[in-house]
């Protein structure tokens, strides 16, 4: 398997296709970072692909080919602080992002069907509970379950360390189940 | 108590490393050691293990939205995969059924589209030389006109006189274009791109790629270029990497349609992502709605009349017709029975490939797959290529369809089975896809007309 770094070589050598195969590469991880942001699946699958897009029209700003994923997670990062201002600043700039069902029912095909059919409620509420999470903590599911990370890989696109990356993982994994905990007695 | 609670909670972390794979070995024999004696921990263990599986399930839609998020943004910056299935359906015999069939689609008139349901009648039609037909237009102009149906004039920058521009006529960066009334017209921009306008249109042309539509519609496909195509209306700017799509203004801002690809719309209320499908309105400088439109052929209606003008086939028509192909491959799905279907034949199989291929099929999973595999069964070896390029789809049931299809013409697996196909990721298949394009270099000649 090519390297980033070869990828984005290739990319600004001229070969679009290589830019391609970075996005399909990338693609769970910015998912991962901008559903953790901003916390609405729909909302992060535009703005994931704006932070594609972004990153192939200034490849050629970035400096250092090995440094990509750093890279393309910061754009996906301002992309979604844009979002999430123009948000707070207009009332509602786009009504159909204002709901989760709205997105849903604006771009079939993301699911596979009705929601009821693919997603019981209880694997709804774990993802909504998921969301609901401290961000450190609801990043690091994120991106596990997105994409089949490694410790190692997961520590360089949060920039800690791999002991870190287990210790968020486990707190993230205990505060669920206590929260499901909760909520079971809530609801019965 | 706490202390026993901190010594634990030591062991938690260890438990998750052991469920995500990263136990390190020498951790092991601790941690069940540790388990063996405390019944908090297990339970702790069997909670962690529960939702890691529960997680797994909630996040397979997830997944599938990420992988469809790449491919989209892969699709953008890619070259556009060329069809040629249409043109095999089109063969010479079929031509004249075809051509009316075509007609038929391209000019079956909509009710409530009231502005497109009286298309202009052509006044007269002039046509450019070949060799302006089929050149952009010098790195120098904006643009070149390379079809009218009636006078278009335009506008010099510096000047305050409207003249007529000639057919081949080169526009320079900073002129204004327009359309009368009943008058249509086609340019061909410096980058290879085309513009339609629609009558009683004005475009100013602000440099190559970059454009402002002061009033009426304007049509582009914009081709592929590290710069981003840009059309300013209605206080936003429509950018564009390559892609397909129609902008027409109206008293309270404009509507954005696009066709194929993807748009970002930007401007006082933030930036906005527009899709393939998907109709955006924009008033002052902001997206204010945004809904599905499954017909793109009606939707954008007008720019039928001009292509169906134009003396020669221009490639926009191909993909039109890629277009109809596809709703009457969804009609057929959704209105005739299989065996049918299957008793029409091998005139199906484009149609329903081009549904399988194309937006329409996405809400329908089940419609979808039954649609490849009714055009694995009837598909004979012009459809080899389209199927070879299915067996990158993302649906396992449709990749194994297409897999059995060509089995079944060619007398090859490439190494693969039609069932080996449905493996996930998609990734395990790609030693035998990348077989298969090596192969379809080697045989396209024997494959591609029709028996």
């Amino acid at each position: 398997m090519q390297s980033d770094a070869d990828l984005v070589r290739d990319a600004l050598g001229g070969r679009p296709s290589a830019y391609g195969e970075l996005a399909r590469r990338w693609a769970p991880r910015v998912l991962a970072v901008c559903h953790s942001k901003v916390r609405r699946g729909g909302a992060a699958e535009d703005l994931a692909q704006e932070a594609l897009l972004r990153g192939y029209a200034g490849l050629r700003t970035l400096s250092d080919p090995e440094r990509f994923g750093a890279w393309l997670c910061g754009i996906a990062a301002r992309a979604c602080l844009d979002w999430l201002k123009a948000k707070a600043r207009t009332e509602v700039p786009f009504s159909v992002l204002s709901t989760e069902e709205g997105v849903e029912g604006l771009f079939p095909g993301k699911d596979e069907g009705p929601r009821g059919v693919e997603q019981d409620d209880e694997v709804r509420r774990l993802l909504e509970e998921v969301e609901d999470l401290p961000e450190e903590y609801r990043k690091v599911i994120f991106l596990f379950y997105y994409d089949d990370m490694t410790y190692q890989e997961a520590a360089g696109v949060l920039g800690v360390s791999p002991a870190t990356v287990n210790a968020r993982l486990t707190k993230a994994r205990a505060m669920l189940r206590q929260r499901l905990l909760t909520n079971a007695r809530r609801h019965p | 108590m706490s202390e026993r609670n901190a010594s634990c909670e030591d062991f938690w972390t260890l438990i998750s490393a052991r469920l995500d794979g990263e136990l390190a070995p020498g951790d092991r024999q601790a941690l069940e050691a540790h388990l063996a004696a405390c019944a908090a921990c297990r339970s702790v263990d069997e909670a962690f293990r529960l939702q890691d599986s529960g997680l797994r399930r909630a996040f397979v839609p997830r997944r599938k939205a990420a992988a469809a998020v790449g491919e989209g943004v892969a699709a953008a910056v890619e070259a556009p995969r060329r069809r040629a299935a249409w043109r095999a359906w089109l063969a010479p015999a079929a031509a004249a059924a075809a051509g009316f069939l075509v007609a038929w689609a391209l000019f079956r008139s909509p009710e409530q589209a009231a502005r497109q349901a009286a298309p202009p009648k052509v006044a007269q039609v002039e046509r450019a030389p070949r060799e302006l037909r089929a050149q952009p237009a010098a790195p120098a102009d904006a643009a070149r006109l390379t079809f009218v149906t009636g006078k278009v004039e335009m506008l010099l920058p510096g000047s305050a006189d409207w003249v007529p521009v000639p057919t081949g006529g080169s526009i320079e960066p900073g002129t204004r274009v327009r359309t009368g009334p009943e008058v249509l017209c086609e340019l061909r921009g410096a980058d290879g791109s085309d513009l339609w306008l629609n009558e009683r249109t004005e475009v100013a042309f602000r440099q190559a790629r970059s454009f402002d539509l002061a009033r009426g519609q304007m049509g582009t496909r914009v081709e592929r270029r590290e710069a981003p195509f840009l059309v300013s209306a209605a206080g936003a700017t429509i950018a564009a990497v390559g892609t397909r799509f129609d902008v027409e203004t109206g008293p309270s801002g404009a509507v954005l349609t696009v066709i194929e690809g993807l748009t970002q719309v930007t401007g006082t209320g933030g930036a906005f992502l527009v899709r393939a499908g998907e109709r955006a309105t924009i008033v002052e400088g902001a997206v204010r709605e945004k809904e599905l439109v499954w017909n793109l052929l009606q939707a954008t209606r007008w720019l039928n009349v001009l292509l169906a003008r134009r003396p020669d086939a221009h490639p926009e028509l191909a993909r039109r017709v890629d277009g109809i192909l596809a709703l009457l491959g969804e009609a057929k799905m959704q209105e005739l029975a299989e065996e049918e279907i299957l008793e029409l034949g091998e005139s199906c199989v484009s149609p329903l490939l081009s549904y399988v291929q194309s937006s329409l099929s996405r809400p329908n999973r089940k419609l979808r797959e039954k649609a490849a595999e009714i055009a694995g069964r009837l598909a004979v070896r012009q459809h080899v290529h389209e199927l070879i390029l299915l067996l990158a789809d993302e649906s396992a049931a449709v990749r194994e369809h297409a897999a059995g299809a060509l089995r079944r013409l060619t007398g090859e697996d490439q190494g693969r089975a039609p069932r080996d196909w449905r493996q996930e990721p998609w990734d395990a298949n790609r030693p035998a896809f990348d077989r298969w394009l090596a192969w379809w270099k080697e045989h396209a000649k024997e494959y591609s007309s029709g028996p």
